[in-house]
């Protein structure tokens, strides 16, 4: 028998797959399709202090081995997500959620996290400092170290569990934001969140998405994604949760390998809604193939 | 029913075998009347309609329609089952989503 299990701060998770936010909503949608206490845990849609509607639409486009979106954060508040998502993810997963928090000014975000700090389905946090389709907030903090350093303090000042930093891609040096994260006393990282990119109809010669650039995600990035997990691994002493194009458990053992201890799949759930399930069903003889008894003894194993 | 030209028609047979009276607009007006599907709409009589088509033929439709109707609407999609929140629109009763709660809404709910 092989040991799927990993480590997440003091956590132990019967499997390293998790759902990334903005892919599997409040969790009780993808319930209506399959048990989901199968997964190691998952990270729900970006919240926010007050509701958002988000962008206008299009928010989608259609791109070789992946997509773009800029969805713009819709959620219906931090408010309502304690008063009605939460209860309803009860009913439907029994392990421990990572609260995915968004915010507009570093007060957002500590008011937020500070609210979600109290719900004891909440195991983690996972602070997004690299949402790049919205204006005067996101990713504007992960892109400079000091304001990530600042958002990392407080938050972590007025929350009592693990706070994971979720870092951009687009930026010079992601290994430098890393390490402002942790020396504010972060607890993990979580990366890549997308790359900034852009389609343009050649029909009507406008940018295809409202918003006019939006994320990249999928297949196309998990080479960017690697490298950044296993830079980021080689310079900072914290758990890291990898993420970016995963969509086999493959991808997930590389990844590992590069240096994360979890990882989360992203844009593979909206192609294939089973495909978490089906990367746990498949990592056990996928682990055996590649003679791995446990899959904690792999982390950061190609350093 | 409307379309750019007599090529592009279909289906008017099938709308034959169902309706009374099926009236096809062409842009050339190379098939039916010339002009869109509102220059008939606006010179006949119904009690509630029913449309689907693109977002500029909904603002007309929305502009002269006498009764209740429903629009069937069409956005791009990141999942197509309500993950996502790639296609949604706001309704006077809060946000909805094109692919889940949609793609048919009522006229009286759809904030233009």
């Amino acid at each position: 028998m092989v040991d799927t299990r990993v480590t997440l701060n003091s956590t132990v998770l019967d499997n390293p797959i998790i759902p990334a936010s903005g892919t599997f909503g409040y969790g009780w949608e993808f319930a209506e399709l399959y048990d989901i206490n199968c997964l190691g845990s998952f990270s729900f849609k970006g919240t926010t202090k007050e509701p958002r509607f988000g962008n206008q639409t299009p928010r989608i486009a259609e791109c070789p081995g992946g997509m773009l979106n800029a969805v713009g954060l819709q959620n219906p508040g931090v408010e309502k997500v304690i008063s009605e998502q939460l209860p309803k993810l009860r009913k439907c997963f029994s392990k421990k959620v990572i609260a995915n928090v968004s915010g507009f000014c570093v007060e957002d975000y500590a008011y937020t996290c500070n609210k979600l700090d109290s719900q004891p389905q909440v195991g983690w946090f996972e602070v997004n400092i690299s949402c790049p389709n919205v204006h005067g907030g996101g990713m504007s903090f992960g892109t400079s170290a000091e304001s990530a350093f600042e958002v990392t303090k407080a938050v972590k000042a007025v929350t009592t569990k693990p706070v994971y930093m979720k870092l951009s891609p687009n930026v010079t040096d992601i290994v430098n934001i890393a390490k402002a994260c942790e020396e504010a006393g972060a607890d993990g990282i979580s990366l890549i969140n997308t790359l900034t990119g852009m389609r343009i109809s050649l029909k009507n010669r406008k940018p295809i998405i409202a918003n006019t650039t939006g994320g990249y995600s999928g297949d196309a990035i998990f080479p960017v994604a690697l490298r950044c997990v296993y830079q980021v691994y080689e310079a900072v002493n914290l758990p890291i949760i990898g993420m970016g194009g995963i969509s086999s458990a493959e991808d997930v053992i590389e990844m590992m390998l590069a240096g994360a201890t979890a990882v989360q799949i992203g844009a593979a759930n909206l192609i294939n809604p089973f495909i978490c399930k089906e990367i746990i069903e498949q990592l056990p003889q996928t682990m055996q193939k590649y003679n791995i008894n446990s899959l904690t003894e792999i982390i950061g194993g190609a350093h | 029913m409307g379309f750019n030209s007599e090529s592009e028609v279909f289906y008017e047979e099938k709308f034959k075998e169902i309706a009374d009276q099926v009236f096809v607009t062409t842009v050339d007006g190379s098939h039916g009347t010339k002009g869109f599907v509102t220059d008939i709409l606006k010179n006949i009589s119904y009690s509630y309609f029913f449309t689907c088509g693109p977002m500029p033929m909904f603002t007309a439709i929305e502009k002269i329609a006498s009764t209740s109707g429903q629009f069937s609407f069409e956005e791009r999609m990141g999942c197509g089952f309500g993950a996502c929140m790639g296609c949604s629109c706001k309704t006077k009763y809060g946000n909805k989503r094109i692919c889940k709660d949609g793609p048919v809404l009522e006229r009286e709910e759809i904030v233009w």
